[in-house]
Protein backbone atom coordinates (compact mmCIF):
# COMPACT_ATOMS: atom_id res chain seq x y z
CA UNK A 1 0.00 0.00 0.00
CA UNK A 2 1.32 3.19 -1.06
CA UNK A 3 1.49 5.93 1.49
CA UNK A 4 0.92 9.28 0.36
CA UNK A 5 2.57 12.41 1.42
CA UNK A 6 0.11 15.55 2.19
CA UNK A 7 1.52 19.10 1.56
CA UNK A 8 0.39 21.62 3.71
CA UNK A 9 -2.62 23.44 1.40
CA UNK A 10 -1.87 26.61 0.16
CA UNK A 11 -5.46 27.27 -1.23
CA UNK A 12 -6.97 30.33 0.03
CA UNK A 13 -3.65 31.98 0.69
CA UNK A 14 -4.40 34.67 -1.77
CA UNK A 15 -7.88 35.65 -0.43
CA UNK A 16 -6.47 35.62 3.12
CA UNK A 17 -4.00 37.99 1.79
CA UNK A 18 -6.50 40.33 -0.63
CA UNK A 19 -8.98 40.39 2.44
CA UNK A 20 -6.02 41.28 4.78
CA UNK A 21 -4.98 44.18 2.28
CA UNK A 22 -8.27 45.33 1.94
CA UNK A 23 -8.56 45.56 5.46
CA UNK A 24 -5.48 47.73 6.10
CA UNK A 25 -6.75 49.94 3.12
CA UNK A 26 -10.15 50.16 4.36
CA UNK A 27 -8.90 51.19 8.03
CA UNK A 28 -6.42 53.68 6.49
CA UNK A 29 -9.72 55.27 4.40
CA UNK A 30 -11.79 55.22 7.93
CA UNK A 31 -9.39 56.82 9.68
CA UNK A 32 -9.20 59.85 6.79
CA UNK A 33 -12.71 59.93 6.38
CA UNK A 34 -13.33 60.23 9.81
CA UNK A 35 -10.67 62.95 10.50
CA UNK A 36 -12.92 64.73 7.27
CA UNK A 37 -15.83 64.65 9.57
CA UNK A 38 -14.30 66.11 12.52
CA UNK A 39 -13.34 68.95 10.42
CA UNK A 40 -16.33 69.41 9.00
CA UNK A 41 -18.11 68.98 12.29
CA UNK A 42 -15.48 71.64 14.16
CA UNK A 43 -16.19 73.92 11.00
CA UNK A 44 -20.20 73.84 11.20
CA UNK A 45 -20.06 74.40 14.97
CA UNK A 46 -17.80 77.46 14.40
CA UNK A 47 -20.57 78.90 12.28
CA UNK A 48 -22.81 78.59 14.64
CA UNK A 49 -21.51 79.85 17.51
CA UNK A 50 -20.99 82.56 15.38
CA UNK A 51 -24.68 83.07 14.95
CA UNK A 52 -25.17 82.83 18.28
CA UNK A 53 -23.25 85.92 18.90
CA UNK A 54 -24.76 87.82 16.40
CA UNK A 55 -27.79 86.79 17.62
CA UNK A 56 -26.93 87.85 21.28
CA UNK A 57 -25.42 90.82 19.70
CA UNK A 58 -29.12 91.77 17.98
CA UNK A 59 -30.97 91.11 21.06
CA UNK A 60 -28.58 93.50 22.99
CA UNK A 61 -28.86 96.16 20.59
CA UNK A 62 -32.62 95.72 20.37
CA UNK A 63 -32.62 96.24 24.07
CA UNK A 64 -30.34 99.31 24.26
CA UNK A 65 -32.55 100.97 21.23
CA UNK A 66 -35.61 100.73 23.53
CA UNK A 67 -34.12 102.14 26.39
CA UNK A 68 -32.88 104.78 24.69
CA UNK A 69 -35.95 105.81 22.49
CA UNK A 70 -39.02 104.16 24.65
CA UNK A 71 -39.27 106.19 28.02
CA UNK A 72 -41.59 103.47 29.84
CA UNK A 73 -39.05 100.54 29.18
CA UNK A 74 -39.25 98.28 30.84
CA UNK A 75 -42.85 98.08 31.93
CA UNK A 76 -41.95 97.57 35.84
CA UNK A 77 -44.06 97.48 38.45
CA UNK A 78 -42.29 99.56 41.84
CA UNK A 79 -41.71 96.19 43.71
CA UNK A 80 -40.97 94.12 40.34
CA UNK A 81 -37.44 93.99 39.81
CA UNK A 82 -36.36 92.16 36.46
CA UNK A 83 -38.00 91.84 33.29
CA UNK A 84 -37.67 89.33 30.38
CA UNK A 85 -38.86 88.98 26.93
CA UNK A 86 -37.60 86.82 23.73
CA UNK A 87 -37.60 86.90 19.79
CA UNK A 88 -37.24 84.14 17.57
CA UNK A 89 -35.11 85.39 14.25
CA UNK A 90 -36.24 83.89 11.28
CA UNK A 91 -34.60 84.45 7.30
CA UNK A 92 -37.07 83.25 4.81
CA UNK A 93 -39.66 82.57 7.26
CA UNK A 94 -37.45 79.89 8.49
CA UNK A 95 -36.41 79.94 12.08
CA UNK A 96 -32.70 80.49 12.45
CA UNK A 97 -32.37 81.01 16.44
CA UNK A 98 -33.52 83.32 19.46
CA UNK A 99 -32.21 85.48 21.85
CA UNK A 100 -33.66 86.11 25.34
CA UNK A 101 -32.99 89.39 27.01
CA UNK A 102 -33.09 89.75 30.44
CA UNK A 103 -33.18 93.16 32.60
CA UNK A 104 -32.33 93.60 35.76
CA UNK A 105 -33.22 96.75 37.40
CA UNK A 106 -32.51 95.80 41.19
CA UNK A 107 -29.94 98.25 41.06
CA UNK A 108 -31.64 100.90 38.80
CA UNK A 109 -31.48 103.45 42.24
CA UNK A 110 -28.88 105.15 43.81
CA UNK A 111 -26.33 104.56 44.78
CA UNK A 112 -25.67 102.40 41.55
CA UNK A 113 -28.28 103.97 39.26
CA UNK A 114 -27.57 100.86 36.46
CA UNK A 115 -29.94 98.76 34.15
CA UNK A 116 -27.86 94.96 33.58
CA UNK A 117 -28.91 93.32 30.77
CA UNK A 118 -28.37 90.02 30.27
CA UNK A 119 -28.56 88.48 26.92
CA UNK A 120 -28.45 84.42 25.52
CA UNK A 121 -28.10 83.80 21.82
CA UNK A 122 -29.60 81.06 21.19
CA UNK A 123 -28.37 79.45 17.49
CA UNK A 124 -30.89 76.59 15.98
CA UNK A 125 -34.89 76.08 15.75
CA UNK A 126 -35.73 74.58 18.34
CA UNK A 127 -34.23 76.99 21.54
CA UNK A 128 -34.54 73.57 23.98
CA UNK A 129 -31.90 71.69 21.65
CA UNK A 130 -29.55 74.37 21.00
CA UNK A 131 -27.13 74.47 18.37
CA UNK A 132 -24.93 76.96 20.05
CA UNK A 133 -25.64 79.60 22.51
CA UNK A 134 -23.70 82.95 23.77
CA UNK A 135 -23.91 85.14 26.64
CA UNK A 136 -23.59 88.58 26.98
CA UNK A 137 -24.33 91.35 29.55
CA UNK A 138 -24.10 94.70 29.49
CA UNK A 139 -24.62 97.37 32.36
CA UNK A 140 -26.46 100.49 31.22
CA UNK A 141 -25.84 103.74 33.07
CA UNK A 142 -28.83 105.76 34.50
CA UNK A 143 -27.55 108.29 36.32
CA UNK A 144 -28.13 111.43 35.01
CA UNK A 145 -25.56 113.52 36.94
CA UNK A 146 -21.96 112.66 37.18
CA UNK A 147 -19.93 109.48 39.19
CA UNK A 148 -16.91 111.89 40.83
CA UNK A 149 -14.78 110.29 43.36
CA UNK A 150 -14.84 113.12 45.68
CA UNK A 151 -17.88 113.30 48.71
CA UNK A 152 -21.09 114.89 47.13
CA UNK A 153 -23.48 116.42 49.41
CA UNK A 154 -25.97 117.80 46.11
CA UNK A 155 -26.81 115.28 43.56
CA UNK A 156 -28.47 118.51 41.53
CA UNK A 157 -24.88 120.41 41.60
CA UNK A 158 -22.78 117.82 40.33
CA UNK A 159 -22.26 117.58 36.71
CA UNK A 160 -23.91 115.53 34.00
CA UNK A 161 -22.76 112.46 33.25
CA UNK A 162 -21.59 111.87 30.28
CA UNK A 163 -21.77 108.33 30.57
CA UNK A 164 -25.73 108.71 30.58
CA UNK A 165 -27.30 106.13 29.25
CA UNK A 166 -24.30 104.42 27.40
CA UNK A 167 -23.06 101.15 28.84
CA UNK A 168 -20.60 101.39 31.20
CA UNK A 169 -19.23 97.76 31.15
CA UNK A 170 -19.74 95.35 29.00
CA UNK A 171 -18.68 91.22 29.41
CA UNK A 172 -18.81 88.61 26.56
CA UNK A 173 -19.87 85.62 29.91
CA UNK A 174 -19.12 82.95 26.78
CA UNK A 175 -21.51 79.91 25.66
CA UNK A 176 -21.85 76.43 24.56
CA UNK B 1 6.21 11.53 -6.35
CA UNK B 2 3.11 11.20 -9.04
CA UNK B 3 0.22 13.04 -7.46
CA UNK B 4 1.41 15.36 -5.51
CA UNK B 5 0.61 18.51 -6.50
CA UNK B 6 2.95 21.53 -5.08
CA UNK B 7 4.68 24.87 -6.88
CA UNK B 8 7.21 25.31 -9.35
CA UNK B 9 10.23 27.09 -8.55
CA UNK B 10 9.36 29.89 -10.44
CA UNK B 11 5.42 30.18 -9.40
CA UNK B 12 7.37 30.16 -5.49
CA UNK B 13 9.69 32.91 -6.59
CA UNK B 14 6.84 35.24 -8.28
CA UNK B 15 4.68 34.79 -5.55
CA UNK B 16 6.95 36.16 -2.99
CA UNK B 17 8.14 38.45 -5.46
CA UNK B 18 4.40 39.63 -5.68
CA UNK B 19 3.57 39.41 -1.93
CA UNK B 20 6.54 41.22 -1.40
CA UNK B 21 6.23 43.96 -3.80
CA UNK B 22 3.04 44.41 -2.49
CA UNK B 23 4.13 44.74 1.38
CA UNK B 24 6.50 47.23 0.33
CA UNK B 25 4.38 49.29 -1.55
CA UNK B 26 1.73 48.81 1.69
CA UNK B 27 4.88 49.96 4.22
CA UNK B 28 4.97 52.93 1.82
CA UNK B 29 1.87 53.89 1.62
CA UNK B 30 0.87 53.68 5.27
CA UNK B 31 4.54 55.97 6.26
CA UNK B 32 3.30 58.56 3.50
CA UNK B 33 -0.20 58.62 5.22
CA UNK B 34 1.31 59.18 8.73
CA UNK B 35 3.29 61.54 7.57
CA UNK B 36 0.12 63.32 6.42
CA UNK B 37 -2.10 63.30 9.07
CA UNK B 38 0.60 64.61 11.24
CA UNK B 39 1.10 67.23 9.24
CA UNK B 40 -2.33 68.19 8.83
CA UNK B 41 -3.14 67.44 12.53
CA UNK B 42 -0.22 70.07 13.33
CA UNK B 43 -1.42 72.39 11.21
CA UNK B 44 -5.27 72.31 12.10
CA UNK B 45 -3.99 72.75 15.47
CA UNK B 46 -1.78 75.38 14.83
CA UNK B 47 -4.90 77.18 12.85
CA UNK B 48 -6.70 76.33 15.94
CA UNK B 49 -5.30 77.62 18.33
CA UNK B 50 -4.74 81.29 16.44
CA UNK B 51 -8.56 81.71 15.75
CA UNK B 52 -8.87 80.76 19.27
CA UNK B 53 -6.25 83.45 20.35
CA UNK B 54 -8.51 85.81 17.94
CA UNK B 55 -11.85 84.92 19.57
CA UNK B 56 -10.59 85.83 22.63
CA UNK B 57 -8.84 88.68 21.86
CA UNK B 58 -12.03 90.32 20.05
CA UNK B 59 -14.24 89.01 23.58
CA UNK B 60 -11.36 90.57 25.59
CA UNK B 61 -11.60 93.65 23.06
CA UNK B 62 -15.40 94.01 22.99
CA UNK B 63 -15.40 94.63 27.48
CA UNK B 64 -12.52 97.59 26.73
CA UNK B 65 -13.61 100.94 28.87
CA UNK B 66 -10.31 102.57 27.67
CA UNK B 67 -8.00 101.73 24.39
CA UNK B 68 -4.37 102.94 24.57
CA UNK B 69 -2.96 101.22 21.66
CA UNK B 70 -4.28 102.00 19.17
CA UNK B 71 -5.26 105.30 21.26
CA UNK B 72 -8.15 107.74 21.02
CA UNK B 73 -5.97 110.16 18.44
CA UNK B 74 -4.90 107.53 16.48
CA UNK B 75 -5.91 107.68 12.96
CA UNK B 76 -8.12 105.49 11.05
CA UNK B 77 -7.19 102.70 9.11
CA UNK B 78 -3.53 103.03 11.15
CA UNK B 79 -1.94 99.77 11.80
CA UNK B 80 -0.23 98.59 15.17
CA UNK B 81 1.67 95.61 16.18
CA UNK B 82 0.16 95.53 19.68
CA UNK B 83 -3.36 95.98 21.36
CA UNK B 84 -3.34 97.58 24.90
CA UNK B 85 -6.68 98.48 26.71
CA UNK B 86 -8.40 98.66 29.94
CA UNK B 87 -11.46 96.88 30.79
CA UNK B 88 -13.00 96.37 34.22
CA UNK B 89 -12.28 92.76 35.87
CA UNK B 90 -14.85 90.57 36.95
CA UNK B 91 -15.37 90.57 40.74
CA UNK B 92 -17.52 89.68 43.18
CA UNK B 93 -16.98 92.94 45.27
CA UNK B 94 -18.27 94.84 42.31
CA UNK B 95 -21.36 96.43 43.53
CA UNK B 96 -19.63 97.44 47.04
CA UNK B 97 -20.69 100.38 48.16
CA UNK B 98 -18.36 102.88 49.41
CA UNK B 99 -20.02 104.97 52.92
CA UNK B 100 -17.96 108.29 53.00
CA UNK B 101 -18.32 110.72 55.46
CA UNK B 102 -20.73 112.07 55.00
CA UNK B 103 -22.93 108.89 55.23
CA UNK B 104 -23.85 109.47 52.03
CA UNK B 105 -23.42 105.90 49.53
CA UNK B 106 -21.19 106.09 46.86
CA UNK B 107 -20.42 103.32 44.24
CA UNK B 108 -18.41 103.89 40.98
CA UNK B 109 -19.15 101.89 38.23
CA UNK B 110 -15.29 102.07 36.89
CA UNK B 111 -13.67 101.92 40.26
CA UNK B 112 -9.49 102.20 39.48
CA UNK B 113 -9.06 99.38 41.59
CA UNK B 114 -10.98 97.22 40.08
CA UNK B 115 -9.27 97.63 36.48
CA UNK B 116 -7.27 95.54 34.76
CA UNK B 117 -4.59 96.19 31.99
CA UNK B 118 -4.61 94.05 29.30
CA UNK B 119 -1.99 94.15 26.58
CA UNK B 120 -1.52 91.69 23.42
CA UNK B 121 1.60 91.29 21.54
CA UNK B 122 3.90 89.62 19.58
CA UNK B 123 6.88 88.56 20.95
CA UNK B 124 9.25 88.06 18.06
CA UNK B 125 12.19 85.64 19.80
CA UNK B 126 9.47 82.70 20.51
CA UNK B 127 7.44 83.90 17.66
CA UNK B 128 4.65 84.04 19.97
CA UNK B 129 1.37 85.46 20.69
CA UNK B 130 1.53 87.06 24.67
CA UNK B 131 -1.54 88.40 26.87
CA UNK B 132 -0.06 90.28 29.46
CA UNK B 133 -2.59 91.38 31.94
CA UNK B 134 -1.25 93.33 34.56
CA UNK B 135 -4.28 94.37 37.89
CA UNK B 136 -4.03 98.01 39.88
CA UNK B 137 -2.08 96.63 42.63
CA UNK B 138 1.16 95.80 40.23
CA UNK B 139 -0.08 91.80 40.03
CA UNK B 140 0.96 90.66 36.17
CA UNK B 141 0.16 87.35 34.71
CA UNK B 142 1.57 86.66 31.13
CA UNK B 143 0.02 83.86 29.27
CA UNK B 144 0.65 82.73 25.52
CA UNK B 145 -2.21 83.45 23.61
CA UNK B 146 -0.23 80.84 20.38
CA UNK B 147 2.49 79.96 19.12
CA UNK B 148 4.42 79.74 15.49
CA UNK B 149 2.81 83.19 14.70
CA UNK B 150 5.21 85.36 11.76
CA UNK B 151 3.03 88.81 12.45
CA UNK B 152 0.38 90.33 14.47
CA UNK B 153 -1.45 93.38 13.03
CA UNK B 154 -4.21 95.91 14.82
CA UNK B 155 -5.87 98.16 12.69
CA UNK B 156 -8.50 100.92 13.95
CA UNK B 157 -11.07 100.80 11.40
CA UNK B 158 -13.40 103.58 13.67
CA UNK B 159 -13.77 104.85 16.82
CA UNK B 160 -15.24 101.84 18.36
CA UNK B 161 -13.96 98.88 15.84
CA UNK B 162 -10.74 97.48 15.34
CA UNK B 163 -9.76 94.41 12.72
CA UNK B 164 -7.09 92.23 14.26
CA UNK B 165 -5.01 90.23 11.99
CA UNK B 166 -2.57 87.53 13.41
CA UNK B 167 -0.38 85.23 10.80
CA UNK B 168 0.80 81.75 11.38
CA UNK B 169 3.52 79.94 9.61
CA UNK B 170 2.61 76.55 8.50
CA UNK B 171 4.93 73.60 7.32
CA UNK B 172 5.58 75.23 3.66
CA UNK B 173 3.68 78.58 3.89
CA UNK B 174 2.22 81.37 6.02
CA UNK B 175 -1.33 81.99 6.53
CA UNK B 176 -3.40 85.20 7.98
CA UNK B 177 -6.41 84.59 9.87
CA UNK B 178 -8.12 88.38 10.86
CA UNK B 179 -11.72 89.21 13.03
CA UNK B 180 -13.20 92.25 13.45
CA UNK B 181 -13.80 93.65 17.05
CA UNK B 182 -16.26 96.12 18.28
CA UNK B 183 -15.95 97.72 21.65
CA UNK B 184 -19.40 98.30 23.63
CA UNK B 185 -19.04 100.28 26.25
CA UNK B 186 -18.47 104.07 26.23
CA UNK B 187 -14.85 104.75 26.27
CA UNK B 188 -13.40 107.65 28.94
CA UNK B 189 -12.97 110.53 27.18
CA UNK B 190 -15.08 109.35 23.88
Amino acid sequence: MRKRIRLPSYRGFLLVSVLMISMILLCLGLTFLGKRAIQYRRAAYAEKAALARCLAESGLDDAFTKFRRDIEFPPLSRDQKTFSYSEEMTVDGEPIGSYRVTLDGSRRLRPHCIWVITVQGVAGADPFKPDATRILRAEIDVEKHGRSDTSVHDYAEEPTNTNFYHIINFEDLGGL
Amino acid sequence: MKGVRGFSLIEAMLAMGLVFTILGLLATLMREYSAVTRHASAKDETLDTAFFALVEMRNDLSSSIRTLTPGAGADIDSQHTSLHFERMESRPDRYQIVEFEDDLPKWNPRNPEHRIRIRYRRDGSSETLLREATRFDGQAETSVMASKTAGFIVTKLGNRNYKLELTVKEEQRTKTLSIRGHVWSKREGS
